[in-house]
């Protein structure tokens, strides 16, 4: 009897324990779209790494695809429902950050670990307002990536400039059997890429920039007119895939990856990571970076996406951890090594090994080049890229002329960045 | 007992239960976007606050939403008329008399495939159909010696993506027009045929006419979901080339709602909606008023 | 006549091969890519039969729980929005057809009105309103919105359908003694058998291609139908298209298996018994 009163009791109080147990785990939520892309085994390594050092909080991912992310989480956010910690891009950042649900990152800044302050480079906070609201997990910068293969196949060395890539373009424009130097992204599909990818990047090079501080257009200068028509003498000489303008005005982003893993074009215009995308596709692939280029200036685009920290959150200074676990060197380390994702440690990226990736390598002389520009936080991001890739259209099409269309761009993005 | 002497309240019975749910579940909402389209969301309230009609005047302003107008008539217009010309032939066909019925039946069958591939499926099928190195453009080269680019040229864009739109779609239609010629009383072909008409008299003066009130409604449904279209075109083209394809609800999306503008979207919904309805009640009493019938 | 039965034959043989050619040839294509690698998709010349058959996509697909339960919910939520929509659709169908009522032709408008709005504006107050219920992230709000998607233009195509049928046969139930509701269903719902048909598959597919709502109302694949499932196809830098394809066809497969089985029961012509 005592020992069925006995067990009686002791079960009691495990059903009463088990879920007091269960409540006494602190949740943080981390809003991502990177699961397709890094596997849901990474994540799930990131996350138990990080619960690990915390016993008592789980953390749950929720995974939202990227096309629909921005619209996902403003609604959450508007709803006062947004995650502890969100995975943000630049070019959404500011609409989030007037809803007044980013938090300002600079207190935790100041009071951060001895760890993250000597491994966190300050120029990976993302500043608006004033205010870091945003800091990188890992950056990118964009110039000419190569198949080694189909290089060496031919004879041909690497382009290190912007006159000797249309040199190799026309040794391997070959449309009997569809394939191309290079492949680039001019459709509407792609706007922000080709603002990046293309149009900034040659922008820099060219020795323009796009704005000015307060955001203003600066891009309709003579190094935007440069800029343009290096890509439309390209067009005009059929180099780049498919051969025709109408036909590059087809071709996306994703486009020009699967041809460039399919081995129909042997170059593209991108980032690091597409080493890794490419081998995806396509195992035996050899991708590296072509040497810097310079033309006017030997700088490159700075972008990246990082995470952003709620202001609604219940325990900041948990998200402020996660964060930090985000950009520690273990993280960074398994990111560089796996991904090609040039990750936000200083001391992962100072490793040797680094130096001689293929891809992140040449990009640390990129990003460090004095003339280098870091893209900004902007209202309206996304229109902005819209405007310059219709301007650019139109050019290449034939129907204004290179400062017409940059002129009429300014003044679009300027009344989208002013009006709000 | 005649059943339309006068008004039978009773009748209301029979709308109540949707009438509840579409009251409940839709009115309100759109209530408070018309609500919304008065105002302007402002960081440092951190709520909306009133504007008046300033939503509106800065829309009208806008020659982006001008473009995107005339763009969604054409295409919305295009796409009646090509899935009616689709659709209502087809369904003719499938009503004839055929000899064997399995075969029919199979056709039939087969014919609702498209229908099955949603937006995004789609999008991505003819977006592989239709690139500039693609089979298409490949069987063009192949026996006529030229290549189109058909999401990339805009003078091309739109209408391949009505294409599209169409072939996605067109099974629907020929279904509901089916099931309209089912309902034709054998009686009447009968009686023409007595009469020496053709079968296209048969169709122009026995057919359609039955079918008006259908075929009416389908062009009511094929303007109100045209007119709104997003999923497929945007997947597609996202409005490029050179806003070809750069139809009204892209505008209410890019600009309203993906910046978080939402009193700015909520005045273009309401305008859209507006629209709409001015030109569907129009439509629907121009047809009533012409058979001089009341609805 | 066996002549002209022999032309008839060739003529509507060969027509319905065309239109089944046109039409079907973009599926076909659509279902062997299902079946490629994705860089031979994008090899030159363009391949249409396979040259490296791999059904990765598919087993990925079928080894991955997480797509049974899309497929159970896309069916469990397309399913009774169907029957809700066309339950409710066809009474106020009813309703609008055979009675005079003051206000009907405002309320048809109206009705129809609530169609007007593009999607996107309803997506934060649907939000709110499903948080504010405890219906975030169950089948009841997704089975309710796709209803009320649909209901506006089920509901005029319903009264279209039944306008067409004649009043005679409702008078003769009711003189007999029926009710108006035991007329439409005994009698004048089986008449319209073809447009409840052809309704119901508008319905259908209208809820099974949602969206966004599905997406902003649901958090992970619990309740989620298979338009999310497709939807993480779409990485940020590529695209995984032969799964879309794949997904596609698993998903669809037994839509068609069903149509085609079904429809050659459902659809038939109305004899002239009926009439009289």
């Amino acid at each position: 009897m005592r020992s069925i009163v006995g067990t009686a009791l002791l079960l009691c109080a495990l059903v009463v324990a088990l879920p007091l147990g269960a409540s006494a785990d602190t949740q943080l939520v981390w809003a991502e779209w990177w699961t397709p892309e890094w596997g849901e085994d990474v994540i799930d390594w990131i996350v138990s790494t990080f619960e690990a050092e915390h016993p008592g909080v789980t953390v749950e991912p929720f995974f939202i695809p990227h096309g629909q992310y921005n619209d996902e989480l403003l609604t959450l956010c508007q709803a006062g429902d947004c995650p502890d910690v969100m995975g943000m891009e630049v070019t959404w950042a500011e609409a989030f950050d007037r809803l007044g649900v980013l938090a300002d990152l600079q207190p935790w800044v100041a009071d951060a670990s001895d760890a993250f302050t000597a491994e966190f480079n300050p120029g990976w906070l993302v500043y608006w307002d004033g205010r870091p609201i945003m800091a990188y997990l890992y950056t990118n910068s964009y110039g000419v990536i190569i198949n080694e293969d189909m290089f060496s196949d031919r004879g041909l060395e690497p382009p290190t400039d912007w006159e000797e890539l249309r040199e190799v373009l026309r040794e391997f424009k070959d449309p009997s059997s569809g394939q191309w130097g290079i492949a680039l992204p001019f459709s509407t599909n792609s706007a922000c890429h080709f603002m990046l990818y293309d149009f900034w990047t040659r922008l820099v090079q060219a020795g323009g920039h796009m704005t000015d501080e307060n955001g203003l257009a600066r891009f309709d200068s003579p190094a935007g007119v440069r800029t343009l028509e290096y890509y439309k003498s390209l067009l005009e000489e059929g180099l780049v895939y498919p051969g025709t303008t109408t036909g590059a005005l087809a071709i996306g982003e994703s486009e020009f990856r699967e041809l460039f893993a399919a081995e129909q074009v042997a170059m593209i215009l991108s980032g690091p990571f597409e080493k890794s995308v490419a081998e995806e596709r396509n195992p035996d692939i050899q991708v590296a970076f072509a040497p810097p280029f310079s033309d006017c200036t030997g700088g490159h685009l700075v972008t990246g996406s990082g995470v952003a920290v709620s202001a609604q959150a219940e325990n900041p200074e948990l998200a402020w951890a996660f964060v930090e676990h985000l950009v520690s060197f273990e993280v960074a380390a398994k990111m560089i090594g796996e991904r090609s994702l040039a990750w936000a440690n200083t001391r992962a990226l100072a490793s040797p090994a680094l130096q001689d990736d293929p891809m992140l390598g040449p990009m640390s002389a990129m990003v460090s080049n004095p003339a280098s520009q870091s893209w900004t936080v902007l209202p309206g991001l996304g229109e902005l890229c819209g405007i310059i890739m219709e301007h650019a259209q139109d050019f290449f099409l034939g129907n204004v002329s290179a400062q017409q269309a940059l002129d009429e761009a300014a003044e679009e993005w300027n009344a989208v960045v002013t009006g709000g | 007992m005649k059943l339309r002497e006068r008004y039978d309240l009773r009748g209301f019975w029979f709308l109540a239960p949707a009438l509840v749910l579409l009251v409940l579940s839709v009115a309100f909402p759109l209530f408070r976007v018309f609500q919304r389209s008065f105002q302007e969301f402002s960081s440092e309230a951190g709520a909306f606050r009133n504007v008046g009609i300033q939503q509106y005047s800065d829309l009208v302003g806008d020659p982006l939403f001008w473009t995107s107008l005339r763009n969604t008539l054409v295409f919305t217009l295009g796409s009646i008329g090509l899935h009616l010309g689709i659709a209502f032939p087809i369904a003719l066909f499938f009503n004839a008399k055929w000899p064997n019925l399995r075969v029919r039946n199979f056709f039939r069958g087969v014919v609702i495939l498209p229908f099955l591939f949603s937006p995004p499926a789609a999008a991505l099928l003819w977006g592989l159909l239709f690139r500039p190195l693609g089979p298409i453009n490949y069987g063009l080269t192949q026996l006529f010696g030229t290549s189109v680019s058909f999401l990339g040229d805009p003078s091309w864009a739109l209408f391949s993506v009505m294409l599209v739109n169409a072939w996605v779609y067109f099974p629907l239609y020929m279904i509901l027009i089916l099931g309209g010629l089912q309902s034709i009383p054998p009686v009447l072909h009968d009686a023409a045929r007595v009469d020496g008409a053709s079968w296209l008299q048969r169709v122009v003066h026995v057919t359609i006419p039955h079918l008006r009130t259908l075929l009416m409604t389908i062009v009511i449904i094929d303007f109100a979901t045209s007119f709104i279209h997003f999923d497929l075109v945007w997947t597609m083209t996202k409005g490029g080339p050179l806003r070809s394809t750069y139809l009204i609800s892209f505008f209410l999306y890019e600009k309203g709602l993906a910046d978080f503008r939402y009193g700015y979207g909520s005045a273009v919904g309401v305008v859209i909606a507006s629209f709409m309805a001015v030109c569907i009640v129009a439509y629907v009493l121009l047809l009533t008023r012409q058979q001089g019938r009341t609805a | 006549m066996i002549g002209r039965m022999a032309i008839r034959k060739a003529l509507l043989y060969s027509a319905g091969t065309l239109i089944a050619l046109l039409v079907l040839f973009p599926a076909l294509y659509g279902v062997l890519t299902s079946f490629k690698p994705v860089p031979e998709i994008f090899s030159y010349p363009p391949s249409l039969i396979p040259r490296d058959w791999t059904i990765e996509p598919y087993t990925s697909i079928l080894s991955q729980e997480r797509y049974t339960r899309y497929f159970l919910n896309g069916y469990l939520i397309s399913i009774s929005s169907t029957v809700l929509c066309v339950l409710l659709g066809g009474l106020a169908g009813y309703g609008f057809s055979r009675f005079r009522l003051p206000v009907k032709r405002s309320l048809m408008l109206g009705v129809l009105a609530l169609q007007m709005f593009p999607g996107a504006v309803l997506m934060v107050p649907y939000f709110n309103m499903a948080r504010a219920f405890g219906l975030y992230d169950t089948y009841i709000a997704l089975i309710l919105i796709d209803t009320t998607f649909a209901l506006p233009l089920v509901t005029w195509l319903l009264k279209s359908y039944f306008d067409s049928i004649p009043v005679a046969l409702e008078e003769a139930a009711l003189v007999d003694g029926c009710t108006r509701l035991r007329a439409l269903v005994s009698v004048v719902a089986p008449l319209a058998r073809a447009g409840f048909i052809g309704t119901g598959v508008f319905a259908f597919i209208r809820a099974w291609n949602e969206f966004m709502f599905a997406l902003i109302l649901t958090r992970g694949p619990t309740r989620a139908p298979v338009t999310v499932g497709l939807a993480e196809l779409f990485g940020q830098y590529s695209i995984q298209w032969n799964s879309v394809m794949a997904l596609t066809v698993v998903a669809t497969l037994p839509l068609v298996v069903v149509f085609v089985l079904v429809q050659r029961h459902i659809i038939q012509g109305i004899t002239s018994g009926a009439v009289k």
